[in-house]
């Protein structure tokens, strides 16, 4: 992480939006993410036929993507969707399978400080992984300049990517012979995304806690089982966590 | 699944709210309110724990039907959903790639479940 001074130097240049400075930008982001976009296509087309085969009508299964465009949402709800479980308990899932957007919107925030409120919601709608990591290693590269163009560069490829690709296996799933089995795909493509979380000593205190407790709690009614999961995963992790300093370190103070 | 219309308009909304609240949250907080300390830690692990608690009963879901079917090692050695959620958890840590655990962890379910001879 810099200081926030360096990456100032990108707002001298004109906010018109077809400045060379920032096409060039918009075109770097996009080449940038392109490396990531085949794995992320296999999980569009999963979710896609998971969403199929688990009885979902067409226009759901689009809705779902072009309008919710989050994955891990999607794939947090298809199996609950299953055992026909509560709207809102649903609703409420998903915003805890999608916690790790909150964590990125920190990274984001101090990025996207001066843009207009417009850009800035769509610009945070459309940013996930991919398009992240590609702001993440040209910061890490040097000054970086335009990152709005750059990440939304990034953004739009990996949104095309992702839509293509959940429709293509909306169209695959009625060609294929299995049926609602199928949905568990969903489950092992929300699992492969979880593994790589698990590093270090806090991670797997929490992820103990959390299975231990989904486990125990999987008769209770409305999901209470799930949220308790939540609570004692958060909890164990923060009982194994070092003591942080009275004074963070890091570089999310106030500037 | 038994839902109406407008149940599913409703759920495509929220989950779209949801996601826009998530992914903007800090953005549009002020600067000071940026996590920092405990809230930061526990921000840090709640993905984690969360997703597990959403996997975890799923991937037990058919143990135990088959435990009363079969003797209990052989129904936790050949249930089609625990192998492939095992196979899947190895291989992204053999070979840290999430794409070859994914695509093992199918094949794994694959055989063992729908397409078991």
């Amino acid at each position: 992480m810099q200081a926030p001074g360096h990456a100032v130097r990108g707002r001298a240049v004109s906010r018109r939006r077809t400045h060379p400075a920032r096409r060039a930008a918009f075109a770097a982001g996009a080449r940038a993410a392109l490396p990531g976009l085949p794995a992320m296509a296999v999980w569009g087309v999963v979710t896609g036929v998971a969403m199929v085969k688990l009885g979902l009508a067409l226009a759901t299964s689009l809705g779902m993507t072009f309008i919710v465009y989050s994955g891990t949402a999607q794939l947090a709800v298809l199996p609950l969707m299953a055992t026909s479980t509560a709207v809102l308990t649903m609703v409420l899932a998903a915003a805890l399978a999608g916690l790790r957007f909150v964590v990125y919107s920190a990274l984001l925030s101090r990025h996207l400080a001066r843009v207009p409120l417009g850009l800035r919601l769509g610009t945070c709608f459309l940013t996930i992984d991919g398009p992240l990591a590609v702001l993440m290693q040209a910061q890490a590269r040097g000054p970086l300049v335009q990152r709005v163009a750059l990440l939304n560069g990034a953004n739009l490829v990996t949104a095309a990517a992702w839509c293509a690709s959940s429709v293509l296996g909306i169209a695959l799933a009625s060609l294929l012979p299995l049926g609602a089995e199928l949905g568990y795909l969903a489950v092992l493509a929300l699992l492969a995304f979880t593994v790589p979380m698990l590093q270090g000593h806090p991670a797997w205190a929490a992820a103990v806690a959390s299975v231990a407790v989904a486990l125990a709690g999987a008769g209770w009614p409305h999901r209470l089982g799930t949220f308790a999961a939540v609570l004692a995963g958060v909890a164990a992790a923060l009982w194994v966590s070092p003591r942080p300093a009275l004074v963070p370190p890091g570089p999310v103070t106030r500037g | 699944m038994a839902y109406s219309a407008f149940e599913l308009g409703l759920l495509i909304g929220l989950l779209a709210l949801v996601t826009l609240g998530a992914r903007s949250f800090f953005v549009l907080l002020p600067r000071r309110w940026q996590p920092s300390g405990r809230v930061e830690q526990a921000l840090r692990h709640a993905p984690l724990a969360a997703l597990l608690a959403l996997i975890a009963p799923e991937v037990t879901r058919q143990l135990p039907a088959a435990l009363q079917q079969r003797g209990p090692l052989w129904a936790l050695a050949t249930d089609a959903r625990l192998a492939s959620a095992l196979v899947l958890v190895a291989v992204v840590r053999t070979t840290r790639s999430t794409l070859w655990g994914l695509l093992a962890g199918i094949a794994t379910f694959l055989l063992l479940g729908p397409l078991r001879p």
